[in-house]
Formats: structure tokens, C-alpha cells, sequence
């Protein structure tokens, strides 16, 4: 039932919060920002074979855990607060929520390639890119930049034989993860229309460029092709372009998840805060400025989770709702909800929230960095009024 | 059809396991719309039969209303009982459903429940609360009315203020002060009073939409038999706590259905008016839509998790949220309407052969709006002052539930007497 954990799912949440308050305190997160690729492989690995909870989304039939029965979205959403709440460096997003998924999407996989991308996927030994976006970092399948030379070596490739080595060229921008990942699954236009193409790390022709993040816990950087080898994979046209919006779906999920834990953390902090530091002879709490200020933190996080939650459950198929307008819903008041928690934060703690050592600017810029992300909020609003005002009642 | 006899104590009833009990409620509610279809059974009859099927409030006992069932069942039943068109009992007896009742089970005698939760159920008797007094509002422990016990009596003076259905009421909830030389909270006890007892007087109080919703109550030497008191003598302020949470979660509860209460009236107005569409009205609607769905949602979330768990201070979240989108819902109204939102539909007295409002309460029979925009528009100005303001709301959110320290008082510990008032 909606709303109701499973004590497996309580466990699920119980662990993945030991495991990121552990491996993931001020310090290491701290630690990571200075790093090359912004994360901590290590940790990654542990995820996937020490807790086994990369493929908890990503379909058995390929190597991960999810199952009709049990698709695993709700345990994904748990994963992902958790790992939120403490800005942990790992790659869930880009590599689990975003190409896992459309890897889940891609159909026939004759090669055994998604298999083994998603096998890899799932022990943390890989890590994985959507480049999804244009040349100007906008998610659209519609205008990506990259475009395929219809196939080299021999053969060409008429968008339904999968294996048949191609070359791709054109550029996008603000993609996740591209510096660090061991390969890259491009959505790239074909004469037959949209396609996915798995490139390898250090392929001929294959150039990352980091770019400076706002938000130094998510790395973006700048990809470009130039007759790049690339494998299709799965079919041309509306299949492709449905496999990429099941991924921003999940994606947002996560994003979302996350979003709840960060502001769940995020408001501990203030009211640690408010009841700690003496002003006037009285902790600051005490007045209605700041108490009220907190109380609006409480319903923005109660409702951020609510929210989240029912996307997750309605992604699992286990509310009538439809699962893309769940998604935007929590996408909606998460990625305001997120920022306006970190501000508050700002706001509550004064000066001191104002400094770079204080940890308050990290989760502010996620907040705003995470906003901008697959398409941001903007987008999501008007899917969500195309669905629920536009729509004939 | 008879009230049922047997009783058992919440949570324990028949049917062993949580599951059990929640089939077992559905099943019941399936068939009291199957036997009483209530769109064609007198709304009393179909009242009775979901009464006494145990699906008035599922966690009560059985035979009070009840199947001892987990509360968060109820919204499954609700779902049934008025997907198939049943009313929504809270607006036809707010105080009464939401707040008597449980108050009543919770702090009254088996044989005061017995007398008083079916009568109540299917509106033969409504319900009020006689809480505020124009001397205590917010700080509602600061009331004045004096109640002095006579022999097995209770004798009652002062006067009540924003009284909703006074003057329909047969009952009231009734706080007053049995010691002025406690401090405020520890003088005050709880009582069920009989509106239709001598020394009671009800003056309808005309507000901004031209209505007379409210009244005040004036009590002078109003007589209570000792059975009729909830709660022991100075724990008023107690059971008044566990009434003001039920209240509070009543209110800010509402309905699960998506798309319903108020925003269910700005959509249904913006799909009737095309013509008034514009790019900034669409966009401030679906942020509405979207905060009103994050509220539905959270209640929903809050009924599953609290479970069988008492209401807690978590119900003022809803509250909070519900009231202050309410406002701005119908601002978006005004706004959309264009030069209509200059009319109104009228400040004379209430046509008397028009039924639908019949309780007072902001809905229709079956709880549906009334479309009239001006008028709920001007109504929700109270939403954020009634039923606890949203600023001692967001105190009980930073308080109760955050941990922060009260803010400074100067009445704590003062015989109530000497603690200044005005």
C-alpha cells in the first residue's frame, strides 16, 4: 500500500543511512570537491557488491534486481534520500537512475551489450554517462547535436540491426559524469530518427572537457565527437526517444529523493542551530521569526517527501496516477522546495551560514545545481499543466 | 434497525490481524452501498446503515460506530461509500464528527457514547464548540466562563464567541474554568452541555460574506449534570488538546480524492471559462495545483503512517498548508473571473427554501462546493484565524514537533486571577 514501508524497505533505509553517514561526513564529501571526477570510486564499488543496491531498479533479465513483482523504485527512492542527506559522491545518478535506465529500455539485446554495461553497472565497478543533452545543455531528445555517419567498416546500419559499428560527430554539453565514465550511451540522430550508441572511454575521437559546476558535487562537462566509434543499441526512432524520458523519470526520482534528505538535513541543522546560539539572552528559536521560519522548513520537507514517495509508488505501478505526471509533481515542489530549505538555512544561522566553511553552501548550490538538471523545473511545470489543465476533463 | 450492543476497545476487534480488519471494513462498506444505494436512499436511512455496518469511524468500537479497525482505513471506506455518492459526514456535522466524537469515546462514559455518537452520526443531533470567548482567543487557557459545582450540578456563566451552528446545535463542547486560583491551564474542565437547557442564548454574529455563520452564546447559571463532564475535574485543557488535534486534522485531513475541495473549484472554473485563459492565470494554477497535491498527499501519507497511533500535532501541518492555499485558491478565482469578480451574489438574509447550506458549514449537501466564488472568497479569510491561527500553528509546528524553546511568558505559574487580561 502507498505510503506503507515494508520492514525490508525500512531495513533498505536503515542501511543505506549507516553506510552514508559512515563513508560520507563533512570531511569526505569535503575531500571529494578537490578530486578530478568529483566522486569516490571506492565507495561506489561498496555500494554495489558490499550492499548490493545499484540494481535495485535495473531488470533481472539484464543482471540487476528488479522484477515485476517487485520494480524496486520506492528502494531507489529511500537509497537516494539517504544519500542525499549527506551530499555522498556517488555517481547513483548518472550511472543507476539516468543510463541504467534507458539501458532497461533499449528492447532486443542480441549483442549481450546492455547486459554487460548493466552487469557492470550493478557490482560498481563502472560508471556510466547519458549524453542526452545539445550542444547547449538542453535535455532534448529533439535537438540533439551529435549525429551518426549511418555506419563505416562495411556496413551500414539501417537502425534495427544492432552491432554494426558507426561513427558519430557533433558536441553536447553539461553531460554527468562524462570525465569519469568508462562509457558513454548516446542518444544520437540517425536518418531513421533518434538512436542509442554505446561509446567507450578513450574512443578515437572522443573529447570530455570538464566545465566549472556551480554545485562542485555533480561534475558536468563538455563532450564532443568527432567520427567517434560508437555500437547502436536498440531501436531507432520513438523507442529511443521513450527509453531516454524513462530516464529522465527515474532520474528526477532520484533528484527528488535526494532533495528530501538533503532538506530533512537541512532543517536538523537549522533547528540545531536555533536552539544553540543565545541572542538577547535567549536562543534565537525562541522567537517567531526564526520559529516560524523553521516551521515552514518542517511542511516544505513533510510535503518534498510526500510527494517523492508517491512518485516512487506510482512508478512501481502501485498508485492508478500516471507515473510521468507523478514524477513532475515531485519535481515541481521538490526543485522549489530544495533551494527555499537552503536559503532558510542561509538565513537561520546568520553570518556563519554565509561562510565557505560552514557546509550550507553545498547543499545550496545541489539545491540549485540539481534544479537545472534534465530539463529543470520550468520544464516540469508545463508537463504538469499540458496533463492536469490542459487535458480534457 | 438497532444499535448494536456489543463493544470492544479500539483496535482489538474483530478479525485478528490488521489485514483482517481492513477487508472486513471494505466488505461492509461494499455492501451497505449495495443494500442502501445512496443515491437513492434518504440520506438518514444510508447514515444508519453505515452507522451501524461500523463504518462511521472504522477505529471506534464496535457497536459506537465502529470495527475497531486501524484509522488509516477509513479513507479506503470513505472511498467506497462516497465514490458511490454518500455524503462526506464531516460537513454535515463538522464539530460533531470530527471532534465531539472522538472526545466523547475518548473521555466520556460508555453510557454518555451510547447516547450520544449514533444521533450525532446521522445529524439528528448537531453538534458545536463552545471554546472561544472574546477575551480568549489564541490564548484559549486565558478563558473566563466559570462553571461551580452544586450538589450533582454544574452551574455555568459567561459568554462564548465564534460559535459555528449554535443555533442548530443540540450539544456543545464546553471548556470552562472550575478553579481562578490555578494557573490558567490547570483550572479549566471539560463538559457536554445541552443547548436546548434553560440559560442558554444564542445571537447570530453577522461577518464579511453577510452571513450569520457564527454566534455568540451567552450563558447565564446554564445547568450540566456531573455525567456529562469529559475528563476529570482541571483537566480540561487536556481532553480540550486531544479535540483541538482531531480538529485540526479534520480540517487539515480533507478529502483524498485528487483534485477536490477548493482547487477542485479552480479547475472546474477554469475549464468552464476558456475565454478568460492567460499564460500567467495557467501558470499560477498548476503551482497552485501543485501545492495543493503535496497537501493531499501529506495527509494521506501522515493517516497511513500515524496508523492506529492518536492524532498529533503532525494534523496542524495540514491545517496550516490547507488554509493558506484555500486564500490564494480563491484569489486565483477572483482573478480568473475578471470583471464578475466585481459582483456578489448578494448580503441579504439567507433564502430560507434553499437547503443546500444547511449546516453553517462551507459545502453543499454531499459536501460538494458551492460555486459561488465571491462568497467563499470572502469566507476564507477566516480560514487562517479559524481553528487555531497559522501563526500559532507554526508556533505548535516549532515547538511540538521541532523541540525549540516557548517563547518568553508572563502569566507561567500565576493563579489565572492574577494574570492581566483585555
Amino acid at each position: 500500500m502507498e505510503f506503507d514501508l515494508t520492514d525490508e524497505q525500512r531495513s533498505l533505509r536503515d542501511l543505506a543511512r549507516s553506510f552514508a553517514t559512515r563513508t560520507f561526513d563533512e570531511t569526505a564529501v569535503r575531500a571529494q570537491l578537490d578530486t578530478e571526477h568529483g566522486f569516490d570510486r571506492d565507495a561506489w564499488r561498496a555500494l554495489g557488491t558490499d550492499l548490493g543496491v545499484l540494481g535495485l531498479t535495473l531488470p533481472a533479465a539484464l543482471g540487476g534486481d528488479s522484477e515485476p513483482g517487485a520494480p524496486g523504485h520506492v528502494e531507489l527512492a529511500l537509497l537516494a534520500e539517504e544519500l542525499g542527506r549527506t551530499l555522498a559522491g556517488v555517481p547513483l545518478l548518472g550511472t543507476v537512475a539516468l543510463a541504467g535506465t534507458a539501458l532497461s529500455h533499449v528492447g532486443d539485446d542480441p549483442g549481450g551489450l546492455a547486459a554487460e554495461l548493466v552487469g557492470g553497472v550493478v557490482d560498481g565497478g563502472t560508471v556510466l554517462a547519458l549524453v542526452a543533452t545539445d550542444a547547449r545543455g538542453r535535455w532534448s531528445p529533439d535537438t540533439t547535436d551529435v549525429t551518426t555517419d549511418g555506419g563505416t567498416d562495411g556496413g551500414t546500419d539501417g537502425g534495427t540491426d544492432g552491432g554494426t559499428e558507426v561513427r558519430l560527430t557533433g558536441t553536447a554539453s553539461h553531460v554527468l559524469d562524462a570525465a569519469a565514465a568508462d562509457t558513454l550511451l548516446v542518444l544520437a540522430r540517425t536518418p531513421d530518427g533518434p538512436r542509442l550508441h554505446v561509446v567507450r572511454a578513450g574512443a578515437e575521437g572522443l573529447r570530455t572537457t570538464p566545465q566549472t559546476t556551480l554545485d562542485q558535487t555533480r561534475r558536468l562537462a563538455l563532450v564532443r565527437f568527432d567520427a567517434t566509434p560508437a555500437t547502436p543499441i536498440g531501436t531507432a526512432g520513438a523507442a529511443a526517444v521513450a527509453a531516454v524520458a524513462a530516464a529522465r523519470d527515474v532520474g528526477a526520482l532520484v533528484l527528488a529523493a535526494g532533495a528530501v534528505g538533503a532538506g530533512a538535513r537541512l532543517l536538523e541543522t537549522s533547528v540545531e542551530h536555533a536552539k544553540g546560539r543565545l541572542q538577547f539572552g535567549r536562543p534565537i528559536g525562541s522567537f517567531q521569526g526564526v520559529k516560524h521560519r523553521c516551521a515552514d522548513m518542517l511542511v516544505a520537507v513533510e510535503q518534498s517527501r510526500s510527494v517523492t514517495y508517491h512518485a516512487a509508488w506510482t512508478l512501481d505501478g502501485a498508485t492508478d496516477d500516471d507515473p510521468r505526471t507523478a514524477v513532475d509533481l515531485a519535481t515541481v515542489v521538490t526543485a522549489a522546495a530544495f533551494p527555499a530549505l537552503a536559503k532558510n538555512t542561509v538565513q537561520v544561522h546568520g553570518g556563519i551560514g554565509f561562510t565557505w566553511e560552514h557546509p550550507t553552501h553545498l547543499y545550496y548550490k545541489r539545491a540549485v545545481g540539481d534544479a537545472a538538471l534534465l530539463g529543470g523545473r520550468a520544464a516540469a511545470v508545463e508537463r504538469l499543466a499540458a496533463s492536469v489543465l490542459d487535458a480534457a476533463s | 434497525m438497532s444499535t448494536a450492543t456489543t463493544t470492544s476497545s479500539t483496535g482489538t476487534g474483530t478479525g485478528s490481524d490488521p489485514g483482517a480488519r481492513r477487508a472486513r471494513a471494505l466488505d461492509a462498506a461494499r455492501a451497505v452501498v449495495a443494500s442502501h444505494p445512496p443515491t437513492s436512499t434518504p440520506r438518514r436511512a444510508f447514515l444508519e446503515a453505515c452507522f451501524d455496518a461500523g463504518l462511521a469511524w472504522v477505529h471506534f468500537p464496535e457497536g459506537l460506530g465502529g470495527l475497531g479497525a486501524e484509522p488509516g482505513v477509513q479513507a479506503a471506506v470513505d472511498e467506497i461509500l462516497q465514490g458511490a455518492g454518500g455524503p462526506i459526514p464531516f460537513w454535515l456535522n463538522p464539530m460533531g464528527y470530527g471532534m465531539a466524537a472522538p472526545t466523547v469515546l475518548d473521555h466520556g462514559s460508555a453510557e454518555l457514547s451510547e447516547r450520544l455518537l449514533r444521533p450525532l452520526y446521522v445529524c439528528d443531533e448537531l453538534w458545536c464548540q463552545l471554546f472561544s470567548e472574546p477575551g480568549a482567543g489564541s490564548d484559549l487557557a486565558g478563558l473566563a466562563t466559570r462553571a461551580e459545582k452544586v450538589g450533582d450540578e454544574w452551574v455555568v456563566s459567561g459568554q462564548k464567541v465564534w460559535t459555528s451552528s449554535a443555533h442548530l446545535a443540540r450539544w456543545a463542547l464546553l471548556l470552562a474554568r472550575t478553579d481562578p486560583d490555578q494557573p490558567k491551564h490547570r483550572g479549566l474542565t471539560y463538559f457536554v452541555l445541552d443547548m436546548h437547557g434553560p440559560g442558554v442564548e444564542v445571537r447570530p454574529l453577522r461577518q464579511m460574506t453577510g452571513e450569520a455563520e457564527f454566534n455568540e452564546v451567552h450563558l447565564t447559571e446554564a445547568r450540566i449534570p456531573d455525567s456529562h463532564r469529559l475528563g476529570e475535574v482541571g483537566e480540561g485543557w487536556r481532553v480540550a488538546m486531544t479535540t483541538l488535534m482531531n480538529e485540526r486534522s479534520a480540517i487539515g485531513g480533507g478529502s483524498s480524492v485528487r483534485g477536490s475541495g477548493s482547487i477542485g473549484s479552480a479547475l472546474r472554473l477554469w475549464r468552464s471559462r476558456p475565454d478568460l485563459h492567460t499564460p500567467e492565470l495557467r501558470a499560477r494554477l498548476v503551482e497552485l495545483f501543485a501545492r495543493a497535491d503535496a497537501a493531499r498527499l501529506t495527509g494521506d501519507r501522515f493517516r497511513i503512517e500515524q496508523g492506529d497511533r492518536p492524532a498529533g500535532a503532525e494534523g496542524s501541518i495540514g491545517k496550516l498548508t490547507g488554509a493558506e492555499l484555500n486564500q490564494e485558491v480563491y484569489e486565483f478565482c477572483l482573478d480568473v473571473l475578471g470583471p464578475d469578480a466585481a459582483l456578489y451574489s448578494g448580503y441579504g438574509p439567507p433564502d430560507e427554501t434553499d437547503e443546500t447550506d444547511e449546516t453553517g458549514g462551507p459545502g453543499g449537501p454531499g459536501g460538494e462546493p458551492v460555486e459561488d466564488y465571491g462568497r467563499l472568497f470572502l469566507r476564507s479569510r477566516a480560514n487562517t484565524i479559524e481553528g487555531g491561527t497559522s501563526e500559532v500553528l507554526r508556533n505548535i509546528l516549532g515547538e511540538r514537533l521541532l523541540g525549540l524553546p516557548g517563547d518568553v511568558r508572563v502569566d507561567t505559574g500565576k493563579p489565572w486571577r492574577e494574570v492581566p487580561r483585555g
